[in-house]
């Protein structure tokens, strides 16, 4: 799922609309998956210890179920000794916390922008569309690459980072919806009973934005944590002491031959929370997407 | 036409003008100065206010924009300090590498994705069409470095069939190529299967079964061309993405091309590789996206490159 899909609104009539009431209980699955995760992020780390910085050179490379001074590593340990269960739920809130921060950001932004864009015309169009143009010209990852490796390293790097070109999206969204909003009738009529154009603009224009922001948001918040899951793969970004998906896998790749768990198990965690987001989005976009030019 | 490709142009310089300064703006924000860096914790302050005054960081800001701006019309990024010799000839020794390994991951999404389409979109609703749908959408949502690892995992280490790591050999192509092309064959056969399916009902394929065409040819012969018109465009806007995917999963199979040259460069604050790596990517996605377009106009005769009037 992509932005494509929700620009170009699918042009197949949905047939299955009639028969769509019938109970499907696999439907409930993917919100279920990310509940349990989002779960995970804010109680996990309430009831499983972990120092990111504490070593243990004796529990090194346990395979999953192995017993240590703690308890079971149920998912193994890693180089240093550190349980990766635990590794796992502290690299959800991270991937959470850094993925709604980036589509808050980019949400807020590229609304507004867009919005703006959208109702005002003229210059500031203009500006808005070419700052699109540059930026879809450029790909987001790279410029995120170069802006987290300059930087430095802190969460407020990996968000400003993915931000810089993760707030396209929704400007580019915002804006096509409120070029066609404008020209309805209701928005002629508040402008013919004198309502202001601030006015008009959040109470008449930006409503008809939320299903498909939302939309939008869910599959961005989905690129968002594969985006920085990439980055601290790559070791840029995020500081040593924050544990991230993305620098467990890459910590266990020496270990690839005799410790294959330190690499699997982030990965199928973060493959399955991608896929249930991306699931989710899609039904959002499906509910939301109309025809539009 | 002639308007068209002049506006795109304009936008092309726009897009390198605008990626060129933001990487200066960037580098400006590093924290640690460039020359102090270059030189490493050993030099003397009268060292490093000699390497500050050569590399003109003891300028104001703006002459060291400008300045900054004119070198690169000229293509001149000045020398890289870890390989000692000009950053563009360093950046172009690795490019063909790049283009080997987007090109082969392009061939491979363009035939896999059109084969899943076509299978998918051939009878929608089918069962067959839901299976491969997930699969694409798995396809999607895999992190590709991850898949890259797991490649490596089993065909490298555990059957010992391909190389891990490194390049130079036909062998050494196949895991990073099938690893990158992965989110674009979920892309093509995602849009590949919507075109065909919306085909399928449209009146000149009923006329092309009712003339007795078997349908291997009505599929070939008129469905395949008009859903391919689609696939070109996405395609040719998404090779842009192609490039910065290709950076990550060169580094994971040690791929000796640009993205690896790019990421080790970041990290070793070689800024002058980093900028002219950053040109020349970006020339790229612009001569790609603009290539793209006059494909697709060739493609389907109702697309004019016109002024809109």
């Amino acid at each position: 799922m992509t932005q494509a899909d929700l620009l170009g609104a699918d042009p197949v009539p949905d047939v299955e609309a009639p028969t769509r009431r019938r109970k499907r209980p696999l439907a409930a699955v993917p919100y279920v998956i990310i509940g349990v995760y989002l779960l995970a992020a804010i109680i996990g780390p309430l009831l499983i210890d972990y120092d990111p910085v504490r070593t243990e050179v004796t529990e090194r490379l346990l395979p999953p179920g192995s017993q240590t001074s703690t308890g079971t590593a149920w998912l193994g340990t890693d180089a240093v000794g550190r349980d990766m269960l635990a590794q796992i739920v502290y690299g959800a809130r991270t991937s959470f916390i850094i993925g709604i921060a980036v589509v808050g950001v980019c949400g807020t932004v590229g609304v507004a922008l867009g919005a703006l864009a959208g109702y005002l015309r003229g210059l500031s169009d203009a500006v808005v569309s070419r700052l699109i143009d540059i930026l879809m010209a450029f790909p987001g990852i790279l410029l995120a690459i170069i802006i987290a490796g300059i930087l430095g390293r802190g969460m407020h790097v990996v968000i400003i980072a993915l931000s810089v070109g993760g707030w396209v999206g929704f400007a580019r969204l915002s804006r096509s919806i409120t070029m066609s909003t404008r020209e309805r009738d209701w928005v002629d009529a508040a402008r013919i009973m004198g309502v202001s154009k601030p006015a008009t603009l959040t109470r008449h224009i930006v409503p008809f934005l939320a299903g498909s922001v939302i939309a939008l948001a869910t599959i961005e918040l989905a690129s968002a944590i594969l985006a920085e899951a990439a980055l601290s793969f790559l070791g840029l970004g995020l500081p040593p002491d924050v544990v991230s998906w993305g620098q467990s896998i890459a910590n266990g790749r020496e270990y690839l031959e005799t410790a294959w768990w330190i690499t699997v198990f982030p990965g199928i965690a973060l493959t399955i929370l991608v896929i249930s987001i991306g699931l989710a989005g899609d039904r959002l976009t499906r509910r939301y997407t109309r025809k539009r030019d | 036409m002639t308007y068209y490709l002049v506006k795109r142009l304009a936008i092309g310089l726009l897009t390198i003008w605008g990626v060129v300064t933001a990487v200066f703006v960037v580098i400006r924000f590093a924290p640690g100065d460039q020359a102090t860096v270059a030189l490493g914790p050993d030099a003397t302050v009268e060292q490093v206010e000699a390497l500050r005054h050569s590399l003109g960081l003891d300028r104001p800001l703006l002459v060291q924009y400008f300045s900054y701006l004119g070198d690169v019309a000229a293509l001149d990024f000045g020398e890289s300090y870890r390989y000692g010799r000009p950053a563009m000839q360093a950046v172009l020794e690795r490019f063909p590498a790049t283009v080997t390994l987007t090109l082969t991951a392009t061939v491979i999404a363009l035939i896999a994705g059109l084969l899943l389409g076509v299978l998918a979109g051939q009878r929608p609703g089918s069962l067959l069409d839901r299976a491969v749908s997930t699969f694409t959408l798995g396809l999607q949502a895999v992190p590709p470095f991850w898949v890259g690892i797991m490649f490596i995992l089993v065909f490298a280490l555990q059957f010992r069939m391909l190389p891990s790591a490194g390049g130079g050999s036909p062998a050494h192509l196949v895991l990073p190529a099938v690893t990158l092309s992965i989110p674009f064959t979920a892309l093509v056969a995602r849009i590949s299967r919507s075109g065909i399916a919306e085909a399928m009902g449209e009146a000149y394929v009923q006329t092309a079964r009712s003339k007795g065409l078997t349908e291997r040819s009505v599929l070939s012969g008129h469905v395949l061309k008009n859903s391919l018109i689609p696939v070109v465009t996405v395609v040719g806007l998404q090779l842009g993405n192609l490039l910065g995917g290709a950076v990550v999963i060169e580094t994971v199979f040690a791929w000796p091309g640009l993205g690896s040259l790019l990421v080790s460069a970041v990290g070793n604050r070689d800024f002058a590789v980093v900028q002219a790596a950053t040109v020349l990517i970006a020339l790229c996605v612009i001569v790609l996206n603009l290539t793209a377009d006059i494909v697709n106009a060739k493609l389907d005769p109702r697309i004019r490159l016109e002024a809109p009037r």
